[in-house]
């Protein structure tokens, strides 16, 4: 029995010992000159995932993307205080971060602007903001507090003269983040959403978009943080954002990256 | 009641959870399309997942089991004043929301920097170790391991210590009465007595490493292919609206732990079709 | 040999004091009901609890009051034996040589060795669990008694099993005890079980020793009620004086004086007679005249219990009462000699530690049998 005991002890522990080598060699391997950390905003995904790789491709310098909602990234940014880049869907966050003394170097990268989505085929005929008081509506909204998808919702209501308060009898659902509004039109839990024009895209295959006639924009930052080990390459990457090859990529997206800032 | 009325409605709760379950996951599976799990499942991205996922709820589970089953055995066999408090701490690690613990880990480490700035010396000191930890553990594949193991061992401690708790002292005296100090004594006697015990608590512990989400993207982060295990890769498809990838990841990481649960609960010696076999 | 002296331990609210000496070849049987102790006190011999200071434990001159469990060379089974549910027969017994790092073969011959004696080697190779009872004691004190220690200590060895195994595990024990030559502390609260292994006998109660001595000592001279009722003994009374100072009890008078201001005494019964004679009673002669008021069998004999101005019980055999005609309701006379009749000690509890030997001059047996 105790002989069974032992072989069982000294496997375990050579496997244990296996698992952390490799663990750590596969972390190791990629080391290349130098990395850069990205936080980016989930709903920017797609388009900095393409321009990352374009990004190491053409400098050699490795990019890691580790993405969340915008304000939970803050939170990570100022508990952590590591990061070369924060990529946030709104200026909202990035006056935060500024705020707090994180901004070394800000600049807009693209222009977001909120949309009506509804289910293909728009059954209840919704045309407007107006028609979205309706009652019997199902509406989704972002949180007004939390999400930037969220906080122009007051600004187009009075915007496209929208009663408020039959607004507020419509919504059945409030998100923090911007990606979860886009599944709920899918999988039918609400009738209509508020989103941004480049989310609304992902989702062209199930649902339509309404534009919405008195419109806000809501600009993307890139922020290189002030607590990068790289600055250097932070710029870079912020300046390959911003030049030509990098809007290109953004316009391919559905992004809007037009000149102007 | 009848003979078989007993039986007959035991067996109702059990049938309604089980189908529940069984409902669910077959709806998940409708909801896919065929293109879908291969496109995902062959993906690059998601093998690296998926063996991440794999190698560190595994340490995971090691790590947690070696720490736990001296606390459980302490915390059953030492009577001393504060016990209570021990275990309540311990099970605080269950009761807390996981995103709790992930955020608290960040600020623990985030005091080290703090501290580092403080005039009094050994606190400096305190806080250059909790920074080098920091550099250790954060946005790095350790820090999945960290998120883990807070969120694991709480529960291969409660499960280890029920185990020790049942088993009577009087076998362990007899072991030192035949020659043990009380360290043989647990080697020899205790611990294959418990063996049973560790060996669910070893089960608990793993699984909840596996299916573990939150802490983990906030204490190591989201990042694809270097921190990135299966529970964040469903979660950043679903983020950008590819419900369909997501619940094909889900029913792979279901696949996944359904084999090794199994594999767990045969290789311990029950059968596949009912009934215990005499290991 | 086995000094115990001033063995002192507390748990919780409850104490335990204990002076005792056990010779090198003696069977020791310790007599007390559940809670008094007697798990407590082994415990603290095998070293498992430490003892207070002022405590000494001695095994042939060597001090153990210090030592380890393992440093004793103690063998102890506590009660249901305790045996180590992951290990085979074979391995349980083997379990204190593996530890010693004893080689293989030797294990092997030594295990045979110590089945045999107890007639459980056909068990060797069976798993713990599915034992019967007396198999699994047997285990148990094979397991205590390969290293052959200096002490075997067991806990209700015999509790839990039915009394034809009870007996035949008996018949065993004394049968080890008188060939390994080794003392042994028998904890029971059966005095079934003192009867057929003892070789003397400590009535414990409440954390300390009322009263040790061999069963004849304790039957004929128990110290008060409390070892009068451990021991069986069936015409335990209490009395007033009479006119002459002598014992008398509902105006029966006796033909012994009261001692040391106590009135409870007993008579023993197997002392008790039945007499034809049918002269009539004198007064302090020490005979009753009585009915009887009922007879119950008490293995081998029977108890006749005889009602006058004292209930007395004694005991016959089926053929003298056949003789004798006895028989429910029938009158009869019976008569006791004085040294029937023993005083006990009035008070319920004893003084802790009552000095072995000084016994109000009642105890009649040396202790320090070498």
């Amino acid at each position: 029995m105790r002989r069974d005991l032992r072989f069982c002890f000294t496997a375990i522990v050579a496997g244990s010992i296996a698992l952390s080598l490799s663990l750590g060699v596969s972390a190791e391997e990629k080391k290349p000159q130098s990395e850069i950390l990205v936080h980016c905003a989930a709903g920017m995904r797609k388009p900095i995932e393409f321009c990352a790789k374009k990004f190491e491709d053409s400098l050699g310098i490795r990019v890691e993307l580790s993405y969340d909602g915008s304000n939970r990234l803050l939170g990570q940014i100022l508990l952590t205080h590591k990061g070369d880049v924060y990529v946030c869907g709104d200026a909202e966050y990035a006056d935060s971060a500024k705020a707090k003394g994180l901004v070394d170097k800000m600049a807009t990268i693209c222009l977001f602007t909120p949309v009506i989505l509804v289910k293909k085929g728009n059954p209840h005929k919704i045309l407007s903001m107006t028609d979205l008081t309706k009652p019997g509506l199902k509406i989704g909204q972002g949180d007004e507090k939390s999400a930037a998808v969220g906080k122009i919702i007051p600004k187009l209501l009075s915007l496209n003269t929208v009663d408020a308060g039959m607004w507020k009898k419509n919504v059945v659902l409030i998100t923090p983040t911007v990606t979860e509004l886009g599944n709920a039109v899918k999988l039918g839990t609400v009738d209509a959403v508020i989103v941004w024009n480049s989310i609304a895209l992902g989702y062209k295959d199930v649902a339509e978009i309404v534009p919405i006639a008195q419109n806000v924009t809501a600009t993307v930052e890139a922020v290189v943080l002030t607590t990068s080990a790289d600055k250097t390459a932070a710029s870079e990457f912020l300046d390959f954002l911003k030049s030509q090859s990098g809007r290109k990529i953004f316009t391919d997206a559905g992004y809007d990256a037009t000149k102007d800032k | 009641m009848s003979k078989k009325a007993f039986p007959i409605l035991f067996s109702i709760p059990l049938a309604i959870l089980t189908g529940a379950i069984a409902l669910i996951i077959v709806a998940d599976i409708s909801y896919v399309h065929k293109s879908d799990i291969v496109s995902t499942l062959l993906s690059r991205d998601i093998i690296t997942s998926m063996i991440l996922t794999l190698e560190t709820s595994a340490i995971t589970t090691l790590i947690s089991v070696i720490i736990a089953i001296p606390s459980a055995y302490a915390l059953s066999r030492f009577k001393f004043p504060g016990a209570i408090v021990l275990d309540t701490l311990i099970d605080l690690l269950i009761v807390v929301p996981v995103l709790v613990v992930g955020v608290s880990i960040l600020v623990f480490f985030r005091m080290g920097f703090l501290l580092e700035s403080s005039p009094f010396l050994p606190a400096a000191l305190a806080g250059k170790v909790i920074q080098w930890l920091a550099d250790v553990f954060i946005y790095q594949r350790a820090g999945i391991v960290l998120a883990q193991f807070f969120c694991s061992v709480p529960f291969a401690v409660r499960v280890i210590k029920s185990t020790f708790d049942d088993m009577s002292p009087r076998t362990e005296h007899v072991a030192q009465t035949l020659g043990c100090s009380r360290m043989q004594a647990f080697f020899r006697v205790s611990l294959p007595l418990a063996r049973q015990g560790i060996f669910a608590g070893a089960v608990l512990a793993w699984a909840r490493a596996f299916g573990l989400f939150g802490p983990i993207s906030i204490v190591a982060g989201a990042v694809r292919q270097k921190t990135e295990v299966l529970s964040t890769s469903i979660f950043l498809e679903i983020s950008i609206g590819q419900l369909e990838r997501g619940i094909a990841l889900s029913l792979l990481m279901v696949a996944i732990a359904s084999l090794i649960l199994l594999a767990l609960r045969i290789g311990s010696g029950r059968t596949l079709f009912g009934g215990n076999v005499q290991v | 040999m086995i000094e115990i002296v001033n063995l002192r331990h507390r748990a919780g609210e409850f104490r335990l004091t204990v002076d005792l000496t056990i010779a090198g070849d003696e069977y020791f049987v310790l007599l007390g009901k559940t809670g008094c102790g007697k798990t407590l006190l082994l415990e603290c011999l095998s070293g498992l609890r430490r003892c207070d200071e002022g405590t000494s434990i001695k095994i042939n001159g060597r001090d153990i009051t210090l030592a380890e469990p393992r440093e004793r060379s103690i063998g102890y089974v506590p009660q249901e034996g305790a045996l180590f549910s992951h290990l085979n027969v074979h391995e349980n017994i083997a379990f204190a040589l593996r530890v010693a790092h004893v080689s293989k073969k030797d294990i092997g011959t030594q295990v045979i060795q110590i089945a045999d004696l107890l007639g459980i080697a056909h068990l060797l190779n069976r798993a713990v669990k599915g034992l019967s009872g007396g198999e699994r004691q047997r285990v148990a004190l094979a397991r205590a008694l390969i290293r052959k220690p200096s002490m075997l200590l067991l806990d209700e060895p015999v509790s839990a099993l039915d009394e034809t195994t009870r007996d035949a595990v008996c018949k065993e024990l004394l049968k080890i005890q008188r060939e390994m030559k080794i003392p042994v502390v028998h904890v029971c609260h059966s005095l079934d079980e003192a009867t057929m292994l003892a070789d003397r006998v400590a009535i414990m109660r409440a954390g300390s020793i009322v009263q040790t001595g061999t069963l004849d000592t304790l039957f004929r001279f128990p110290r008060d009620e409390y070892v009068a009722r451990m021991m069986r003994i069936d015409n335990i009374l209490s009395g007033d004086l009479s006119a002459r100072g002598n014992l008398s009890v509902n105006g029966f008078e006796l033909s012994e004086k009261p001692v040391n201001g106590s009135r409870q005494f007993i008579i023993n019964p197997h002392l008790v007679r039945v007499t034809k004679s049918n002269a009539p009673v004198r007064m302090g002669s020490n005979v009753m005249r009585g009915t009887v008021r009922e007879m119950h069998r008490r293995g081998p004999v029977t108890g006749i219990v005889v009602e006058g101005p004292l209930v007395l019980t004694l005991f016959a055999r089926p053929d003298e009462i056949e003789d004798m005609g006895v028989a429910k309701g029938k009158e009869l006379s019976v008569a006791f000699p004085g040294q029937a009749i023993h005083m006990l000690k009035e008070g319920g509890i004893s003084p802790p530690n009552p000095p072995q030997g000084d016994l109000e001059g009642i105890d009649r047996e040396n202790i320090h049998r070498l």
